[in-house]
């Protein structure tokens, strides 16, 4: 379901996820990762994506970078890109040729895709390259074609990927190579990608990336052992922006850095977005992190979004009972001192989700239907703030008055005291 | 259930709440290898003059960045590496950690907890034996019936039920939280009084994290255990613990009662980690997170050449001359708060010009 907030401003919309669902197939059972999550990005927007381990945020990122390996394989939904228009940012057009090898459809049987048919039929992007659907049908309506980054062929891809997407990964260590300095990391993406960039201008643009993420140039030739936790999250963040993507992914960008270097980093990514105005999908386990850092905020629990709100709205007033735990999972800095209680139980096996709403086993305020009938993310209740939520206690039709926050409140006390009596 | 166990061995403990372990002037050195015969003999500065104490049924943080040397002073206190120079007191007494059958005492009364629940349990071993072992090695059991029961009530003492199930379970097949309640067990078994939670919750999940430090918590509580609480985390320092210490590349910067020190802190680099942690209350329509004012980049420095004098001068914005001269010594402020800086006065005569008229306090709080 495509969530009201972004319905009216879809010229604004850079990459919209449908009805996306990613298994995993086991020989114990298919555990379902992501099911059916929808979310859009706007240009220019920080999304953040938080959950636990285990709730399907960095599979449902691997999803959209199409970079899901067997026995991962998405079975159904719609990634759609929205490309910026004919101007084209990149002039790409001038730095590669199409070539005929582009037009073969996927190679590997392993390129599962399914679910409807996207806006923009596989029929249309066939030609291959971006600039031929871009330039192809028409430069009025280009704004308005969508990519379905599903239907791509590898060779198709490798033209988003980097280009218009990408992504950090969490552990900076593991993502650099390690018998690589930093200055033949960067130059190898420049390579690949912008064949017909001279070696100077390759030099130079890595000498422009360092100093963009504040490291000194003259650490380019510095091997990433030789470089602090820090540092080698930026040279990857370098590295990622290296061709002025559109979309950043950063999957728990900062959960190895300590706090300082983290905020840094932080400070780091807000200041290059206001530069260079990509938009981020930031996933992280760390909620009050995001609500400094995001515009809108989606909580996954066991492969679903159960609320996606602005942060505000968010802080203010966490709609689903499993917002409010994970909000008040984390002891504040200020205010007053008091017991906390947390969730009690750990999330589920996903390969036998509870039936209805996957958190009833561990929200305080279940009550029948949440045990048969699974919510549907909808606007929260009487509210026009584009606050959506899926809990059967915001639909009229199972629950008469939604619980205000401080309800949600009483609950868990409730919850803890009963815990402690036990 | 181990009150009785206690009233014998520590029997001033609840009625004059007296220091249970102390750590005084505490160092710790770690010797690099050095490969040519004449030159320097060179080590890592790992922990400069700590001292610390603990008491039954209070909980100390003990809060800094990795490399801060914060791992470094519970593997001390935990009797694992001995301490290059400075002392443990346990129960008012010099603890003699060189002595064997001393430190066999010592370690069943002070136990530590890692961090890590994935590797500290053996994974060819079951729940059982790993509560097994500590009560076979302290003779605390005599039958298997007297053993059995013994490791159920530690099991439900951590929350985890039915006790009968997971006593038979092995490591594999507990979640992250469910071993981290095992290693608590662990530690409980031989009925200690100090534990040494060395980043109890950092590997959890977020959901779980909160469960696991009231379980402690209500240990602590309920049978007046004293803890140190290791952490990067300076918000569940605050939420945890009575006391708070701050460490910066092994000396310790300040310390009081932790609402003070996070509310109001006086130590620049405790500002620093104050003003970096991330805080939902920023929130600000208007404002982003750039209202947040980080002068002090830059990481921890190497400890095998440190920073001469306060370590963290090179990064200080209100460092002067004297901090990189010697190390600032301990200024009370009242209230049980100190530190060490310069900022505040020293307990040597200071230099001059040092209680200048603009306080530093306010340098990193945000501008929002």
């Amino acid at each position: 379901m495509v969530t009201g907030i972004h319905a009216n401003a879809l010229t604004n919309t850079l990459l919209e996820v449908k009805n996306l669902n990613v298994d995993y197939l086991a020989s114990n059972g298919t555990v379902h990762a992501v099911t059916d999550v929808s979310f859009t990005l706007q240009r220019g927007q920080i999304l953040g994506l938080a959950g636990e381990s285990g709730s399907g945020k960095s599979t449902l990122a691997y999803a959209i970078t199409r970079l899901l390996r067997p026995p991962a394989m998405i079975t159904g939904g719609e990634i759609l890109y929205y490309p910026r228009s004919s101007q084209g940012r990149y002039h790409r057009g001038t730095t590669k040729v199409p070539t005929p090898h582009h037009s073969t459809p996927a190679l590997s049987g392993l390129e599962v895709t399914g679910g409807p048919q996207g806006p923009q039929p596989l029929g249309a992007s066939k030609n291959g390259k971006r600039e031929h659907i871009n330039g192809g049908n028409g430069r009025s309506e280009d704004e308005e074609q969508p990519i379905d980054l599903l239907q791509l062929s590898q060779a198709q891809l490798q033209d988003i990927r980097w280009d218009e997407l990408a992504i950090v990964f969490q552990s900076a260590m593991n993502a650099l190579n390690p018998v690589m300095t930093v200055r033949e990391q960067i130059m190898d993406v420049l390579r690949t990608h912008r064949p017909h960039m001279g070696q100077d201008s390759r030099k130079q643009r890595a000498i422009e990336l360092m100093q963009l993420v504040g490291i000194a140039p003259d650490r380019l030739r510095s091997y990433p052992h030789e470089l602090s936790g820090g540092m080698r999250q930026r040279a990857i963040i370098a590295i990622a922006l290296a061709l002025s993507p559109e979309i950043l992914i950063m999957d728990e960008p900062t959960t190895a850095l300590d706090v300082v270097v983290q905020r840094e980093i932080l400070t780091e990514i807000m200041r290059l977005r206001e530069k260079l105005a990509f938009s981020v999908i930031f996933i992280t386990h760390d909620l009050s992190l995001l609500l400094e850092l995001a515009d809108n905020v989606a909580i996954m629990y066991a492969g679903r979004i159960v609320e996606e709100a602005s942060r505000r709205e968010l802080y203010l007033h966490p709609r689903h009972p499993y917002s409010y735990g994970l909000l008040n999972s984390f002891p504040a800095l200020h205010g007053p001192r008091r017991r906390m209680s947390g969730i009690p139980g750990s999330p589920p096996d996903l390969r036998a989700a509870p039936p209805g709403c996957a958190f009833h086993p561990r929200c305080p305020l279940a009550f029948d239907t949440c045990r048969s009938v699974l919510p549907s993310l909808r606007p929260a209740q009487g509210d026009e703030s584009g606050q959506h939520v899926a809990c059967h206690l915001y639909d009229p039709r199972f629950s008469e008055v939604p619980p205000s926050t401080s309800d949600l409140a009483r609950a868990y006390e409730a919850l803890a005291e009963g815990r402690s009596v036990q | 259930m181990s009150d009785p166990a206690r009233s014998v061995e520590g029997a001033n403990a609840q009625d004059h709440p007296g220091p249970i372990l102390e750590a005084v002037h505490l160092r710790k050195m770690f010797p690099l290898r050095s490969w040519s015969l004449s030159g320097p003999k060179q080590a890592v500065h790992a922990v400069e003059d700590t001292s610390l104490t603990l008491y039954p049924g209070r909980a100390t943080a003990l809060v800094g960045e990795s490399g801060s040397g914060k791992t470094t002073v519970a593997r001390v206190l935990a009797g694992l590496y001995a301490p290059t120079s400075g002392a443990i007191r346990f129960r008012g007494e010099p603890a003699k950690l060189t002595d064997a059958s001393y430190l066999r005492t010592y370690r069943r009364h002070v136990q530590l907890i890692l961090q890590d629940p994935f590797s500290s349990l053996n994974p060819v071993h079951g729940v059982r034996y790993h509560l097994e072992r500590p009560l076979h090695i302290y003779k605390l059991v005599h039958n298997k019936t007297q053993e059995t029961e013994h490791i159920l009530s530690l099991l439900n003492r951590v929350n985890l039920s039915p006790a009968e199930q997971f006593i038979q379970k092995y490591p594999h097949q507990l979640s992250g939280g469910q071993r981290q309640r095992v290693s608590i067990a662990r530690a409980l078994a031989v009925q200690p009084e100090v534990l040494l939670a060395d980043e109890p919750v950092s590997m959890l999940d977020v959901s779980i994290r909160l469960d696991i430090l009231n379980l402690l918590l209500r240990l602590k509580e309920e049978e007046r255990l004293a803890l140190l609480f290791i952490t990067h985390d300076i918000a569940s320092a605050r939420y945890f613990a009575e006391d708070t210490l701050v460490m910066y590349a092994g000396q310790m910067v300040e310390g009081g009662p932790s609402d003070e020190v996070i509310q109001r802190p006086m130590h620049p680099y405790t500002q620093l980690l104050v003003s970096a942690a991330p805080d939902p209350d920023h929130l600000n329509p208007d404002s982003s997170m750039g209202g947040t004012d980080l002068p002090a980049r830059g990481e921890i420095p190497s400890l095998i050449r440190p920073p001469g004098g306060c370590r963290f001068h090179p990064r200080c914005p209100h460092a002067m001359p004297v901090c990189s001269q010697r190390f600032p010594g301990r200024t009370e402020l009242g209230s049980g708060r100190w530190t060490h800086c310069f900022l505040y006065g020293d307990s040597e005569p200071p230099s001059e010009n040092l209680h200048s008229s603009v306080t530093p306090a306010q340098t990193y709080q945000s501008s929002a």
